[in-house]
């Protein structure tokens, strides 16, 4: 999960890394307010997670308390690079003598940690290493010693820092790796690490990416997101039907989509690969979401009702790979339900093999007789993909016939 | 022949007497795996399936000499367990335990680097030789035994994989889980160069997803030389690439330089020579089509 700048701040200012003094401004009526408590000339940042904001305009630097007033309102519930501005932090202008890089993130080559160090920092950094490869420095961390003192010392030293800078830089890296590792972030970047013209060495701007594996024991706790969204009705509703019964896994991940074919996947690795192959074959899935690990036929129940519904459904794809212990006849058996309450008209493609797959197909076909429901029900020979494109060949037809009858077209 | 584990192989499986524990004891046990003990603190003295549970590592590896140690721990656990039993002497880790933080999967992998150990996972689903062993959570309908060699970061594709084969007329010789998260202990390369060795294994199927640099990697020890024979793949993620856009920062860019998408993993696959399926189902025709050459 990623972080704004003003959040990565927080984490950064518990581990003692300095950041400028700042407020952030979440409502226009707070303007006033907030700006008393600063001293100008202030910056004016819009709080998105897009990189380059400000070359979009998204960073201001005010002289007068009436230039930021109207920069804060201009930007408060602005869209910038495609996001809503929602936060903006106003902090103080700093007197920048040299602008430099610092990152602890983890290499997957090496598969240890990694801090990144570049006496030029900036925007460009990325352009600036593919020009200057020697000039950004790269050191491997053992992840159970550390990083040590002499490590972060040599380190700024081969990236060209003099004698005099090389104990601040050094300060600020263990620093920096310290909140990396304590607040458990895959990624934790500082861009541009500013040489104050009085010689202090502040955050200028804070990149934080977390893991969410580790939330359970982070000392900081950040609001869950997806992207750069927060979650959707749906989404904190599948959330919390995982939360509530610790049987099984469903729910955990559910991501509202643009399409209108109700997805209702089965493991991780398949449930993506299906996905894929739905795409593929030109579907628009509504949704995503996961269901495995032999969850109850009431948990699988809930979900299956927020997957059913999204306004405008025009196909249901219930599809897995050939489940290892996970009971096809139970998890099918909450999807019935659900399906019986909300009876849809539209066509539903079974793909599920694994224990208890004869009773479930058994099950769907008096299902479908019962409530004249359109399922078409297929086993392990036929493929995850070859469903999907079964799947998005009824949708289609479905769409086309819904057309000419001209209801919802 | 087979590649990390053989029927002889002798299992302890970490956190024994939870639910995933328990069950998959008695999946291996009937496939014929010689689970020889467990360790589930506060539990020592009791049976899974017939298997003694032991509180330390320590006193089961004392009695019973374990080859292998298989990991169902809950995720906050898991570093310490797999820590626990590289300590006492075991050479070869399979971490099931999924969501594992990934500070703890670095400690573990430094830990295995500095005593010369072998993790694969976390978030594998096991380790599968068709008619010999299973170690973990991978089995059942739908594979044999053959001379394909599978490595997954998917369990359930691995499965779904392996059936395709099977239905083909392929069995598999190994079937390896290695895991999807960024930090893995045996990445596709890993893994090759022990296929390259075995003499039962004629071709070998990539499931790759996207995120990381390990298929690039193999891409690389492939085209280096390291590994000879047909090799096929397919990576998923067209649809992850639609998702909410979490970019990974410049470090991001730094550190992988351009890879990690579905695009670059591809382009590099291919340049090594390595067969890409677009749609999943077509590993088949294409591991056939080499083979008959």
């Amino acid at each position: 999960m990623q972080l704004k700048e003003y959040e990565g701040k927080t984490i950064f200012r518990h581990y003692d890394l300095a950041v400028p003094a700042g407020t952030v401004v979440k409502d226009s009526a707070d303007i006033a307010q907030a700006l008393r408590t600063c001293t100008l000339p202030v910056m004016v940042k819009a709080q998105i997670y897009a990189g380059r904001r400000g070359k979009a305009g998204g960073v201001r630097r005010c002289a007068t308390a009436s230039d930021a007033e109207q920069a804060i309102g201009q930007l408060l519930g602005s869209q910038l690079l495609g996001e809503n501005v929602q936060e903006v932090l106003v902090e103080e202008c700093l007197a920048i003598g040299q602008e430099h890089y610092a990152a602890a993130a983890f290499d997957t080559t090496s598969r240890m940690p990694i801090i990144i160090l570049s006496k030029q920092g900036g925007m460009d950094i990325e352009e600036y290493q593919k020009t200057h490869p020697d000039k950004v420095i790269k050191l491997e961390v053992d992840a159970l010693d550390g990083l040590r003192e002499e490590q972060a010392r040599q380190l700024a030293k081969r990236a060209g820092f003099t004698d005099d800078e090389t104990e601040s830089i050094a300060a600020v890296l263990l620093q920096l790796y310290d909140a990396f590792v304590k607040c458990d972030c895959k990624l934790a970047e500082i861009n541009p690490l500013i040489r104050t013209q009085d010689g202090r060495l502040v955050a200028g701007d804070a990149k934080v990416i977390l893991d969410d594996d580790a939330a359970f024991r982070r000392p900081l706790q950040f609001s869950p997101r997806i992207g750069s969204r927060t979650l959707t009705e749906r989404e904190l509703a599948a959330n919390k039907v995982n939360a509530e019964d610790y049987r099984g896994v469903a729910g955990k991940i559910y991501l509202d989509l643009e399409g209108d074919i109700g997805v209702l996947a089965s493991g991780g690795g398949a449930s993506v690969t299906a996905m894929d192959a739905l795409i593929s074959y030109g579907g628009r899935p509504a949704n995503y979401t996961e269901y495995s690990g032999n969850p109850t036929a009431e948990k699988v129940k809930k979900l299956a009702q927020v997957v059913l519904s999204k306004p405008g459904l025009a196909g249901c794809w219930i599809v897995g790979g050939t489940a290892n212990f996970t009971r096809i006849d139970i998890t099918v058996q909450g999807i019935i339900d659900a399906l019986i309450d909300t009876k849809p008209d539209y066509p539903i493609v079974v793909r599920r093999a694994g224990p208890g797959a004869k009773e479930a197909y058994a099950m769907l076909h008096d299902a479908a007789k019962k409530y004249g429901l359109d399922i078409h029900i297929f086993d392990e020979y036929t493929s995850i993909t070859e469903s999907a494109k079964i799947m998005v060949d009824l949708w289609k037809a479905y769409k086309a016939k819904r057309t000419i009858k001209g209801v919802r077209a | 022949m087979s590649i990390l584990v053989d029927k002889n192989t002798t299992v302890m499986v970490q956190g024994i007497t939870g639910k995933e524990g328990a069950r998959t004891t008695k999946d291996m046990l009937d496939y014929g795996t010689k689970v020889v003990c467990g360790v589930t603190p506060g539990k020592g003295g009791q049976e899974v399936e017939g298997v003694p549970v032991y509180n330390t590592v320590k006193e089961a590896v004392h009695q019973h000499h374990p080859d292998i140690s298989v990991i169902y721990v809950p995720p906050s656990a898991a570093k310490n367990a797999a820590i626990e039993a590289m300590e006492n002497g075991i050479r070869l880790v399979n971490v099931i335990t999924e969501t594992v933080p990934i500070h703890d999967t670095a400690q573990m992998l430094a830990y295995a680097r500095r005593h010369g150990a072998m993790i694969v996972g976390p978030s594998s689903a096991g380790i599968l030789c068709p008619g010999k062993t299973r170690i973990g959570s991978v089995g059942g309908e739908g594979f044999k035994p053959g001379r394909i060699g599978i490595i997954s970061k998917s369990g359930a594709m691995s499965k779904e994989t392996a059936t395709l084969f099977t239905h083909a007329g392929f069995g598999q010789s190994t079937v390896v889980t290695i895991g999807g998260d960024v930090l893995i202990g045996s990445t596709f390369a890993d893994i090759l160069r022990l296929f390259e060795q075995d003499k039962d294994t004629d071709a070998v199927v990539l499931f790759g997803e996207i995120g990381g640099t390990y298929e690039e990697d193999a891409a690389e020890f492939i085209k280096q030389g390291g590994f000879t024979k047909p090799v096929a793949a397919f990576i998923s993620g067209k649809f992850a690439s639609s998702l909410p856009n979490v970019s990974l920062g410049h470090a991001g860019a730094i550190i992988e330089g351009g890879k990690g998408t579905r695009e670059s993993k591809i382009k590099a696959l291919k340049d090594a020579g390595v067969m890409i399926a677009e749609v999943h189902h077509e590993l088949v025709d294409l591991i056939n089509g080499a083979l008959k050459k």
